[in-house]
């Protein structure tokens, strides 16, 4: 005796039998899909960046190579040694080691100063932390991300690397960009 | 007083049941409950609680108000909360009030990071402050002393340093001054707070108002790491914690084990850790040049080699001598290769001081006749015998004082120089300078109660009257009786000292018997290790008795040794005799020193000169005073050239044609405590980061057992009669030592000499307070300035030794001295007649 | 109040409090208990504070009676009369500072040896206290003999406003005894006696009738 399936039956919808000119369109009009987009850009200029002729902008919240701040009345620096970056900094790539103002010798506003500031670079991980930690903003994230170096020793950065103007290299992207 | 027996009591804490001993503060038996109550001004170290902060606030059923659980002892069946909104309300209101005035310049503050002000502002400060308008500003940081900074912005009036100035060292010196509002830390008329342990005023500061000026900026909690070990600048051996910043030691920590130090450091252990990073430091192998003549620098083999060879020819006229911050492996090790590999019997580490007969060391060292440090506290009566724990084992001046203020014990005070206690002394003596065996001797008869109590009073120059006080106060004063003596009183009276333990019956005792006060940092290790004359490792019998250091130098500069090998030994400096040392060290064949920092003796006769560890630098295990085994490890890496001093010795060795077997250092540990029966199967492990007493393990039953019987004490000298000259005293300043000298932040204190006379003295010579005077004995002079003190005895005069200049061992001979002062620069020093060295006036001469 | 006493600024110049702003000198040695060989001490002095100290079961008590022997001596609690009081008593001259400074009529700076307190508390401003302050700060002018202040209740609220001369209490004061006040001291005279408390029967019954009379 046949099975009877009873009501459990499934309606199977089958493909339309091949051939003729839903076949042609089937077989061919993804392809062409994808073969407007390729004849499209054909026309367009291209998109490459000549790098390092030319730079790709970023945008102003663009977390780069660090930068250390001076006051620019007095012309002292804003950082005081504290190393709360140090402290925050999940790499553990900030090394200060802090000294004395003394009234011959003023490097900083507070008593103390950052007679070292290290950031290992190639350790940074670009997170941004040391700039919310710092309670002076003398850290901030700058918009330079060019930091290749042949030397791993070269890519510590010191005070004084961090505290010279950063050579504008990268363009900002305008607001609507 | 023995100690208080401990009761529990119950009580309920936010609703836990917790049981807790008896009187302890809230604050503290909230601890038993794993309940943590905000604090500042509460320091259990510094005595009864003051309630100064009011951050301590909680909420006790039945009473109305809110209580300070920092002075509200734990009761039973007390209900306390401490997690109310009354309490939170209260928490809150006490920070934000603390804070109205703290300037919150955290960034820049020393304390940031490890401050008990943001942490507890952290975890129980409402976050916000209503306080709106601008601080109040002063100058800072200002200087309270060379070595600590003082902001009084930060400070919130805790209390806590001043209280540690006037309970703790007593030395009353910094106080509140003003009041309410205007109140500030301060000292009288703009003098600085310079006292031995005004440094422990750091480390208790709950905000960063005392800040060190030698730690000042160095590093944040989070750039260093923290090192256990051990002090080894003197034989209190007090436990601390290096914190250290790349590979550098910045600063020195207490690390409170009740058993040592109870948490105090001195400044010399809290801020001579200086001296491990000195330019002076020696960091590669020194061999003399044969052309030159100078010292210069060579390569570790060519260094052994010379050494070696020096070594090999001097063979058995080779004397050795260790001190300092020797370990008692490397002392074990020294005395192996002198012993076995040059055959030589002459191995010494007494500082100078007279060999003792080793059945009177065994005897003393009997482990129920030890007393232990925290025994001081709790003990009936405390003598105090021969030293100024000040100047030579300096924690337990606190522990005596706190023994006297807190537990009511009594204390007597019996030594030639007025001593620092003297104040807190129920009784203090004095004795002449060279009357050390008489005293004692006299002592023994006033305590038996036999012999000739006023003929030996008199030949000590003490008063017979007193001792028989101090007597009778040793005897019905309480059976718990502890006698702290110097290894400085020499060999003479330790008979007698023996009887007067004996007649006092401590032996046995808990909480009563002797601690001997030895002169070096392991003094006591380094003997126990074997390195004296005439005692082998664990104070058994040597194969041959050995010259002791006096005997030695005088080989030496006669000739009959040829050797001499220094394990951070410095006998020119410390031993006395200045002199006859000098002399030694120039007429030796080769010199062979272990050093950190080179001096003129080095400089001018070293041979050979290796760079030794610092004590930060160094694993090994190390005796404190009472016993306590304890283990020094390495905080930091050593600098330069320099090698192990056990791998040095053991490198020596098989030049020397004997293999030690040691690789390792705890090779050479276990080494040692196989050698010594009383710490047999101890373990580094076992000693850990707190120590542990060999007399407290089962192996103590192994020390030698001393010769029994009652000792025969015999004749004591007399005194020297002064006879318009004076008695020389001397003692050792905690202040007179290479490391102090070298530490840019302790400099300042380094010990010069001074003349301390009596004020009948000064103006019988006719000199003022600070006036310079010539000293001299025989031939010899030392310069020093005059400090005329009201309670010194007339008829003596106290140097200081080991001073860099002008040091009182230039005078020091064999024999108790008598000195003519003479002002300096008014005429020429005239030795006066009759009274070289040791020489003694008839009594004729004394009356006429 | 606010004309008597003179306009500062808030947090303009830092510290008002003597003592905030000083470093210690380096130069200086450390003070422990001042050693007798070194500390001269006048008889008088040392017997009045030897006297003091006998009075009290612990010897510390005494540090107010001593301070005000030595202030009565040398006018004021110089260095050197802490110092002093500090030899006798054995005590850290650190510890009688602290004292000093707390209390209100121990002087830490060289004062005028006429001490004259005005009571400007609520009885005696009622009264005219602060007006009376300032009548005698006017008649005693710059005179450096003075030591005119104003001062918390002197407990005589009966006799306001008054003033404590020289430890002698006056009043009830009118603003014309001021220059009769200050003239009596300059003279040596004894100051207003009339108006003296220890004049009134309260205190001395035997002066009840000279009053009458």
């Amino acid at each position: 005796m046949a099975w009877n399936p009873g009501e459990d039956v499934v309606a199977v919808q089958r493909a339309p039998k091949p051939g003729g000119a839903g076949g042609a369109y089937r077989a061919f009009g993804e392809t062409l899909r994808g073969l407007k987009t390729t004849f499209g850009r054909m026309l367009e200029r291209p998109v490459v960046y000549q790098y390092p002729e030319e730079k790709v902008p970023v945008y102003p919240r663009f977390r780069g190579r660090h930068k250390l701040h001076k006051f620019a009345d007095t012309g002292l620096e804003k950082c005081v040694g504290c190393s709360l970056c140090a402290a925050a900094c999940p790499a553990d790539c900030i090394r200060v080691v802090a000294a004395e103002n003394t009234p011959e010798h003023r490097v900083s506003a507070g008593e103390r100063y950052a007679a070292v500031y290290e950031i290992n670079l190639s350790r940074c991980i670009f997170c941004g932390y040391c700039e919310v930690a710092c309670p002076f903003d003398a850290i901030t994230m700058g918009h330079d991300y060019e930091m290749s170096d042949y030397n791993r020793t070269d890519l510590i950065f010191t005070k004084e690397m961090l505290l010279a103007e950063p050579l504008e290299r990268t363009p900002l992207r305008t607001e609507d960009e | 007083m023995p100690r208080p027996e401990r009761r529990f009591v119950t009580f309920s804490i936010d609703g836990r049941e917790v049981s807790a001993p008896e009187g302890v503060m809230l604050v503290d038996g909230a601890k038993y409950g794993d309940v943590e109550i905000p604090v500042f001004c509460y320091e259990p170290k510094l005595g009864a609680p003051v309630g100064a902060c009011r951050m301590c606030l909680v909420e006790v059923e039945g009473i109305p108000k809110l209580q300070t659980a920092c002075s509200t002892p734990v009761k039973d069946g007390m209900v306390v909360h401490t997690q109310t909104d009354r309490v939170r309300e209260a928490q809150n209101s006490v920070i934000e009030f603390l804070l109205v005035n703290h300037p919150l310049d955290c960034p820049v503050c020393d304390k940031g990071g490890e401050c008990p002000l943001q942490d507890i502002t952290f975890g129980w400060g409402r976050g916000i402050s209503r306080m709106v308008e601008p601080k109040r500003h002063f100058k800072k940081p200002l200087e309270l002393s060379p070595l600590i900074a003082i902001d009084r912005e930060r400070c919130i009036l805790c209390y806590r340093c001043v209280r540690f100035s006037q309970e703790v060292s007593e030395d009353y010196q910094l106080v509140l001054n003003e009041r309410g509002a205007s109140t500030y830390v301060g000292t009288f008329d703009g003098h600085p707070y310079v006292a031995p342990f005004s440094g422990n005023i750091i480390e208790l500061c709950p905000v960063g108002a005392l800040t060190s000026r030698a730690y000042r900026f160095r590093a944040r909690p989070w750039d260093i790491e923290g090192a256990g070990s051990v002090c080894t600048h003197c034989p209190a051996q007090c436990n601390v914690e290096f914190t250290v910043r790349d590979e550098r030691v910045l600063r020195v920590l207490a690390r409170d084990n009740e058993g040592v130090d109870d948490g105090w450091l001195c400044d010399k252990g809290r801020f001579a850790y200086q001296a491990i990073h000195s330019e002076e430091r020696i960091t590669e192998p020194l061999v003399r040049d044969s052309e030159s003549g100078e010292l210069v620098p060579a390569t570790w083999e060519y260094a052994l080699d010379v050494a070696a060879a020096a070594l090999q020819a001097g063979g058995s006229k080779t004397a050795a001598l260790a001190g300092g911050t020797t370990t008692n492996e490397e002392g074990f090790l020294l005395q192996r290769v002198v012993r076995e590999a040059l055959k030589s019997p002459h191995v010494d580490s007494r500082a100078g001081l007279p060999q003792v007969d080793l059945g009177l060391q065994q005897a003393l060292a009997a482990p129920g006749l030890q007393a232990t440090i925290p025994d001081l506290e709790f003990a009936h009566t405390v003598l105090v015998l021969g030293t100024d724990p000040i100047d030579d084992v300096a924690s337990l001046d606190l522990r005596i004082r706190k023994g006297v203020r807190r537990n009511g014990v009594k204390l007597a005070v019996a030594t030639s120089r007025p001593s620092a206690l003297d104040p807190n002394a129920k009784l203090w003596l004095r004795y002449a300078p060279g009357g050390e065996h008489a005293f004692v001797a006299a002592l023994e008869a006033a305590v038996t109660g036999s012999g000739d109590l006023s003929a030996l009073c008199d030949a000590a120059d003490a008063d017979p009257k007193a001792l028989e006080a101090l007597a009778a106060l040793l005897k019905d004063g309480g059976e718990d009786v502890v006698i702290l003596w110097s290894q400085r009183l020499g060999a003479a009276p330790l008979p007698a000292l023996l009887n007067v333990a004996a007649a006092l019956r401590l032996e046995g005792r808990d909480g009563a018997g002797l601690i001997e006060v030895p002169v070096g940092g392991n003094g006591r290790g380094l003997r126990e290790a074997g390195v004296q004359s005439n005692g082998g490792p664990g104070l058994s019998a040597p194969k041959a008795p050995g010259k002791p250091a006096r005997e030695i130098a005088a080989a030496l500069a006669s000739g009959d040794l040829s050797t001499l090998w220094l394990l951070h030994a410095d006998p020119v400096r410390d031993y006395a005799d200045r002199r006859l040392w000098e002399r030694a060290a120039a007429n030796a064949d080769a010199l062979v020193a272990h050093a950190t920092l080179l001096n003129d003796t080095l400089r001018e006769h070293a041979t050979v000169v290796f760079p030794a560890e610092s004590y930060a630098e160094k694993e090994g295990t190390i005796v404190n005073l009472d016993g306590r085994v304890q283990r020094l490890r390495v905080a930091i890496g050593r600098p330069g050239a320099v090698r192990a001093e056990w791998q040095v010795i053991a490198d020596l060795s098989k030049r020397l044609g004997l293999d030690l077997g040691v690789l390792t250092g705890p090779m050479a540990t276990r080494q040692l405590v196989e050698a010594v029966p009383f710490y047999a199967g101890l373990t580094l492990k076992e000693i850990g980061g707190r120590g542990v007493r060999w007399q407290e393990r089962e192996a103590a039953s192994a020390a030698p057992a001393a010769p029994a019987g009652p000792v025969e004490s015999g004749e004591p000298l007399p005194a020297p009669r002064p006879n318009g000259a004076l008695r020389l005293g001397t003692y050792r300043p905690i202040w007179a030592a290479p490391e102090v000298e070298v530490s840019p932040a302790l400099k300042f204190l380094a010990a010069k000499q001074q003349a301390e006379l009596s004020p009948v003295d000064a103006e019988r010579l006719g000199v003022d307070n600070g006036a310079k005077v010539s000293v001299t004995a025989g031939d010899a002079t030392v310069l020093a300035k005059v400090f005329v003190r009201g309670n010194v005895p007339a008829g003596t005069v106290f140097l200081a030794e080991a001073t860099a200049e002008q040091s009182a061992t230039e005078l020091l001979g064999e024999a108790p001295q008598l000195v003519s002062v003479e002002p300096y620069g008014q005429r020429p020093p005239v030795p006066l007649e009759g009274l070289a060295r040791g020489a003694r006036p008839s009594d004729d001469e004394v009356n006429s | 109040m606010s004309e008597q006493s003179p306009a500062v600024a808030r947090y303009g110049h830092g510290s008002r409090i003597p003592g905030w702003d000083d470093s210690v000198d380096l130069g200086k040695d450390p003070a422990p208990v001042p050693d007798p060989a070194t500390t001269p001490v006048p008889p008088q002095l040392r017997e009045q504070i030897e006297a003091a100290m006998a009075k009290y079961p612990n010897f510390r008590s005494a540090a107010i009676p001593a301070l005000h022997a030595a202030q009565d001596l040398h006018g004021w609690c110089s260095p050197e009369a802490i110092e002093q009081v500090a030899c006798v008593m054995r005590l850290t001259p650190g510890y009688l500072t602290a004292v000093a400074t707390f209390y209100d009529m121990f002087e830490t700076e060289p004062v005028g040896r006429h001490r004259v307190y005005v009571c400007t508390n609520i009885s005696c401003s009622l009264r005219g206290g602060p007006e009376l302050l300032a009548a005698v700060q006017q008649a005693a002018g710059e005179d450096p003999d003075f030591n005119v202040r104003g001062f918390e209740c002197l407990g005589a609220c009966d006799i306001a406003p008054m003033a404590s001369v020289n430890g002698e209490f006056v009043g009830p004061l009118e603003l014309a005894d001021a220059e009769q006040l200050v003239a009596d001291l300059r003279e040596g005279r004894e100051v207003l006696p009339e108006k003296q408390l220890s004049r009134r029967a309260c205190a001395d019954p035997g002066a009840k009738a000279q009053a009458h009379e």
